[in-house]
């Protein structure tokens, strides 16, 4: 029971939604999901919006690449062929790693964007895709993915801005992501996860993205592990050699599950991993 | 009743009676019920690990609209006792009362609100103001035991209900120790001695429904408690033993409970429900959240176990030297049971060797409290000894499983353990009657693919595989202790009303329950209606602990259905003039030596109620038993481990198990299926996380992490039949054995992989991963 | 405040709370099969479908349900009138306690509305938020595949 809340309202439109929630100044949320409750428990907030009305539950793929609305939930994502397909299949993965089925019927992709909670198993894709987001009001129409989450979104957001969606844009051919994420069980808070973007020229790697999430307090590309492995072939000693500079990079939040030796050594072979699959699918001209 | 006799209804996986209105969500669990009127409880619990309250202000939240009662130690009765749900005198230590004026675990009990809703009685918890006196906590029991540490129970009236050691001034809540033989003596002129230190970890029984009691008044004002129990006798008791009333004011209901495992043999909510509907003469409900579940419930007991072995120069054992420090943390329920425990269901399975030596003892720390959890002990005990066997067999050079097979117990024999150890009382001499472990050892290891996978390492990039495996023993209830009871009436149509106190937990002893009766009556198991766990109805049970149901319950079943049949068939004898020794049942029917039918049972049912000499077919009869005799199994385990991530997966997982007569195959397998996949997460994935002061850090769902549907392996049950002669059609019980099996099978699965003995458990990623770095 | 929605088929309409959960309001109405396992989204013994979706009823706002549809486990089908699933999980075992089994049978019933041939690993997958304690899930795939079966004989 949300005690704190006084009304739900429903908008009918996303300009309505963000003319209520200026105004509104804090005391009326967007829920989306609404899987992360304790957002909403909190004294000051006597009202959500409900964003499920809005035209915002989509999933396209046109010349450009992938348009995402910011209610399509992670079910929809690992449902859709559009999603799978695309460039590896990295989005599709880190969505049906997240929680379990029935939490992904509920989360999406704009609350696991805008909430960036440490375990949003999305953005780190969203990252090494040079994904963009688009928001209505003040903060938009644009930013990218990386400029979003360069500190937690409701720095650019505040409670004048609604993420609406995202546009994914198509990588290059020869060109593939992949995604790992180790947690205790298989429904479970990522201990470490690692998105990675590999464009290959032959055995060579000509462009590489690597995102670390689940360690720190926010995700964030590694661009220094990124400059190890271009225009270097990218074998099991590269890859290897990538994952020790992402362990030794990576300045790891305390966690109660497990010590930050543990995490260091847990980032450097998944990204080591994670570098080769996304070669992998690369070479064998995505998935 | 022969043992040849052709069995038509025990034996058969007939569907669960209550499975189909569980899976159309019609029956009916505490919760399920509208009362109008009902108020809701709630409790505050302690932020400190270790503290006097020196003041208590409930003003305010009394003054609150919408609170109907406050209660603390000030204003309700000081009843020492014990939360433990066990026979009485308990054998667990009085050193509890509802509301106490200390607190010895944060999250312990302080006060209890009862209002219109929740949300007022939570607020009234806000409004509670508490001055507390902090003391010095102390978490580990070797230094809970030692000098200087806090005492955690200095209250004058805490006492040992039964002649048992008990020094609370020094933190101990229970000790134990027995030997046979000189095992010193064998240590010193052994060719080899084993040592290991291993610790097992606290664990929560994460049932799906918390604990919920809701209790209110029936039409002459008698406490009606509906509550999800495993022992709704030993509630009823304690709840008027804590109000200060006459049982008979009293009346304790169980309906469909989601789940136990060993956390509902606890008697802790009942008490301050009833006494908040007693002071306020409201219905109340008082239920866990999932957070007070981690915290305030109960929890596997955590230990601390050096196992010392000793082989002789022809490798046979020749001593077992096992030694217990247990956890029982603010509290001490079952702090003698489960620590015997530890040694009585292990130490037997090699009842051959001649020096065995058990000592236990208990401390208590301020933690979450230890209680009872299916394994009891057991599931502690055998991964030392499961790991230290396997040990040894690879130093002497043999195959662990023939290890086993030379020094395991036998039928017909005994070991002296049994009756050295009960359960706070003296053991009880017995001999196994039935033993299918060899057979056991033969199908899981075929299964498994023992042969061709043991030793061989295959690896694939980082991974590399191995298989590992125990035999266990448990044990079907405690004998010269527990009793239950049955009766059975015939109705018009020749079906049957069986009344028992025995309690399903889901597990299915309802069904199992009315097979036996069916057997004995000849009826199909669709004429026996089963209604069960009602203090006012059913007859007395202990309750659903110690494997007892199948084994105890049953045998007071077959009893009362074999004092029907009598009944029926002298009414039939009269009825046709027949002899009553040619008469039988069979099909719903007397049947004459020709296997004729005579009369039906409707027949017989018309007339006694109404035609001639009138009375009520009803047979009654109570069970105790004479002895435990143990199930047997054998497990084994193929696991994979990820040399980089230290990452355990189960691949294959194999139980083979003797539990007499399976009297239902499939709930025999159900029952293996999840206490195996209990036991792989309390192996790999479960466990408390605790901060600096004794609080949880993870009380959730979210930071606990138990085994989903995507984590787990192909687990197969072999079900190894054998005839116990002492249970009914030959059955034991199977509920706890397979729950002990995941810690010491992965264990050494682990080491035949990668070659590291793993002796702290769970085997998470990061401790295989250390030892894989210290190899 | 009013909510109109489909509920098990039928037109109904709740009064609840602004901020009262879906879970709490269908279990006021009756619908016991709505269970409450840790009220925060991490056991799945609260799933109901909504517009066919398997979701943590629990943490859904009631009033979110205005225009949509929900299933519960009653709507599924009666000891009278039992579904396919349900007797299914009935009679292989499937179900001991029986707390996370409506939750177990909607989702698995979503599951086979999509996909009609279900691999082990699709139907473990698809049960990953309704965690059981009693029979460790194994019985849960045979009663499954046996349904999965008898789905195609008819065909």
């Amino acid at each position: 029971m949300l005690g704190n809340l006084r009304e739900v309202v429903r908008p009918a439109s996303v300009a309505e939604a963000v003319e209520r929630m200026a105004a509104a100044g804090g005391a009326l949320r967007p829920i989306a999901g609404g899987t992360a409750t304790s957002v909403f428990r909190s004294r000051e907030v006597q009202g959500v919006l409900d964003l499920w009305p809005l035209p915002l539950r989509f999933v396209r793929r046109d010349g450009d690449g992938l348009r995402i609305g910011a209610t399509a939930t992670f079910g929809d994502l690992v449902r859709s062929d559009a999603v799978r397909g695309f460039a590896g299949g990295a989005l599709a993965e880190a969505a049906g790693r997240a929680a379990s089925t029935t939490l992904r019927n509920l989360i999406t992709v704009g609350g696991n964007l805008a909430g960036l909670y440490p375990w949003s198993d999305l953005p780190p894709v969203l990252l090494v895709l040079g994904a963009r987001a688009e928001i209505a009001g003040p903060a938009g129409p644009e930013l990218t993915v990386e400029e979003l989450v360069a500190h937690h979104p409701s720095r650019r957001l505040g409670h004048h801005s609604l993420l609406t969606g995202v546009v994914v844009p198509e990588p290059p051919p020869s060109s593939a992501t992949a995604f790992l994420k180790q947690g205790e069980s298989a429904f479970d808070y990522g201990l470490a996860s690692v998105a990675t973007w590999v464009e290959l020229d032959g055995a060579v790697c000509r462009g590489c993205r690597v995102a670390l999430g689940s360690v720190e307090p926010r995700c964030r590309l590694l661009p220094e592990v990124e400059s190890v492995v271009v225009n270097q072939a990218l074998d099991g000693e590269r890859a290897a050699a990538a994952g020790r500079l992402a362990a030794d990079a990576v300045r790891p939040a305390a966690d109660a599950r497990a010590s930050e030796g543990y995490r260091r050594q847990l980032v450097s072979v998944l990204v080591a991993r994670a570098l080769l699959e996304a070669a992998r699918r690369a070479g064998g001209g995505g998935r | 009743m022969s043992a040849e006799r052709d069995l038509k209804v025990v034996g058969r996986s007939v569907t669960k009676l209550d499975a189909l209105g569980l899976a159309c969500g019609q029956a009916r669990y505490t919760d399920d019920v509208v009362i109008p009127g009902l108020l809701h409880a709630k409790i505050l619990g302690s932020p400190h690990p270790h503290a006097r309250i020196v003041a208590l202000d409930t003003s305010r939240a009394e003054a609150l609209p919408g609170v109907l009662a406050v209660l603390d130690h000030r204003n309700t009765p000081r009843v020492m006792r014990t939360t433990a749900g066990q026979g009485f005198p308990e054998p667990s230590p009085y050193d509890y009362t509802t509301f106490d004026d200390k607190v010895r675990f944060v999250g312990d009990r302080v006060a209890a609100v009862a209002a219109q809703t929740e949300a007022i009685a939570c607020e009234a918890l806000s409004l509670i103001r508490v001055e507390y006196e902090e003391l010095p906590a102390v978490f580990d029991p070797e230094e809970a035991l030692g000098p200087g540490a806090p005492v955690i129970h200095d209250e004058p009236d805490a006492r040992a209900a039964i002649p048992v050691e008990y020094e609370p001034g020094r933190n101990l809540a229970a000790h134990v120790k027995v030997e046979v033989g000189d095992v010193e003596r064998a240590l010193a002129a052994a060719e080899r001695v084993f040592t290991r230190r291993f610790t097992v970890h606290m664990a929560s029984h994460a049932m799906l429904e918390p604990p919920i009691t809701i209790c209110d008044f029936d039409d002459t004002g008698r406490l009606v408690v509906r509550t999800s129990t495993q022992v709704p006798f030993h509630a009823r008791r304690i709840v008027a033993q804590a109000l200060q009333i006459p049982v008979r004011m009293v009346r304790v209901v169980k309906p469909r409970i989601g789940g136990g495992f060993g956390g509902k043999q606890e008697v802790m909510l009942e008490p301050v429900c009833a006494l908040l509907a007693w002071r306020t003469r409201c219905p109340v409900r008082l239920a866990m959240t999932r957070e007070e579940v981690f915290v305030t419930a109960r929890t596997r007991h955590a230990q601390v176990i050096d196992l010392r072995t000793a082989v002789d120069g022809g490798g046979d054992l020749t001593a077992i030297d096992l030694k217990v420090v247990m956890n029982n943390g603010g509290y001490g329920s079952h702090a003698l049971t489960v620590a015997c425990n530890t040694g009585s269901k292990v130490l037997p399975i090699f009842n051959r060797v001649p020096n065995q030596r058990f000592e236990a003892t208990t401390a208590y720390t301020n933690l979450p409290v230890g209680g009872a959890y299916r394994g009891y002990g057991a599931t502690q005990g055998y991964f030392a000894l499961g790991v230290v066997v396997d040990e040894m067999a690879a130093a002497l050079g043999v195959d662990v499983v023939d290890l086993w097979r030379r020094h395991h117990i036998r039928a017909g024999e005994t070991s002296p353990i049994f009756a050295a150890l009960g359960e706070g009382r003296a053991g009880v001499v017995m001999t196994v009657d039935s033993c299918g472990l060899p057979e056991c050892l033969d199908r899981g290891a075929e299964a498994i693919g023992w042969a061709e996978k043991r030793g061989r390492r295959p690896r694939d990039g980082s991974r590399v595989r191995g298989v590992g495996m125990v035999c266990l023993m448990q044990g079907s209830s405690i004998p010269e202790v527990d009793m239950g009871a049955a009766s059975i009436k015939l109705n018009d149509d020749g079906s049957f009303n069986l009344l028992v106190g025995a309690t399903d937990l889901g597990t299915g002893s309802d069904t199992v329950l009315a097979q036996i009766a069916a057997e004995v009556l000849g009826v199909g198991v669709e004429q026996v209606l089963v209604y069960s766990s009602d203090t006012d109805l059913t007859p007395f049970d202990v309750g659903a602990y110690a494997s007892s149901t199948t084994y105890l319950s049953g045998g007071a079943v077959q009893k009362a259905a074999a004092d029907a049949r009598r009944q029926i068939l002298a009414a039939a004898a009269a009825m046709t003039g027949a002899s009553l020794e040619e008469l039988d049942l069979a099909d719903g029917a007397v049947v004459g030596p020709d296997g004729r039918p005579l009369v039906t049972l409707s027949e017989v049912a018309l007339h006694t109620l109404y035609a001639h000499n009138q009375h009520q077919v009803m047979g009654i009869a109570s069970h105790i038993s004479h002895r435990s005799p143990p199930p047997f199994s054998a497990h084994f385990a193929e696991v994979e481990v990820d040399e980089e991530t230290g990452v355990v997966r189960v691949l294959d997982y194999v139980a083979a198990v003797d539990c007499g007569t399976a009297v239902n195959p499939k709930l025999a397998e159900g029952q293996t299926e999840g206490a195996v996949v209990n036991g792989i997460g309390y192996a790999l994935t479960e466990r408390y996380l605790f901060d600096g002061r004794g609080r949880v850090l993870n009380p959730s769902f979210g930071g606990y992490k138990i085994p989903c549907a995507a984590d787990i392996p192909p687990v197969r049950t072999i079900l190894v039949s054998t005839w116990e002669p002492t249970g009914p059609f030959g059955a034991k019980s199977v509920s706890e054995i397979g729950i002990n099996g995941p810690l010491p099978a992965i264990a050494n699965a682990i080491f035949d992989a990668v070659g590291v003995r793993l002796t702290d458990a769970p085997f998470t990623p990061e401790r295989v991963l250390s030892a894989l770095r210290a190899r | 405040m009013r909510v109109e929605l489909m509920l098990n088929g039928s037109r109904r309409a709740l009064e609840v709370e602004p901020g009262e959960m879906l879970a709490f309001a269908l279990r006021r109405e009756g619908l016991f099969g709505v269970k409450i396992g840790c009220g925060e989204g991490d056991c799945g013994a609260c799933t109901v479908l909504l517009d066919g979706e398997p979701v943590n009823s629990c943490l859904v706002l009631a009033a979110r349900a205005d225009g949509h549809a929900v299933t519960t486990i009653e709507g599924l089908g009666t000891v009278h009138e039992p579904h396919p699933i349900q007797r299914a999980f009935a009679e292989e075992g499937a179900v001991q306690c029986g707390y996370c089994i409506p939750g177990s049978i909607l989702s698995t019933s979503a599951l086979l509305a999509s996909n009609p041939h279900p691999s082990d690993q699709e139907i473990l997958g698809a049960l990953d938020g309704n965690l059981c304690r009693c029979t460790g899930y194994v019985k849960k795939l045979v009663a499954i595949r046996r349904v999965v079966e008898e789905a195609d004989h008819e065909r």
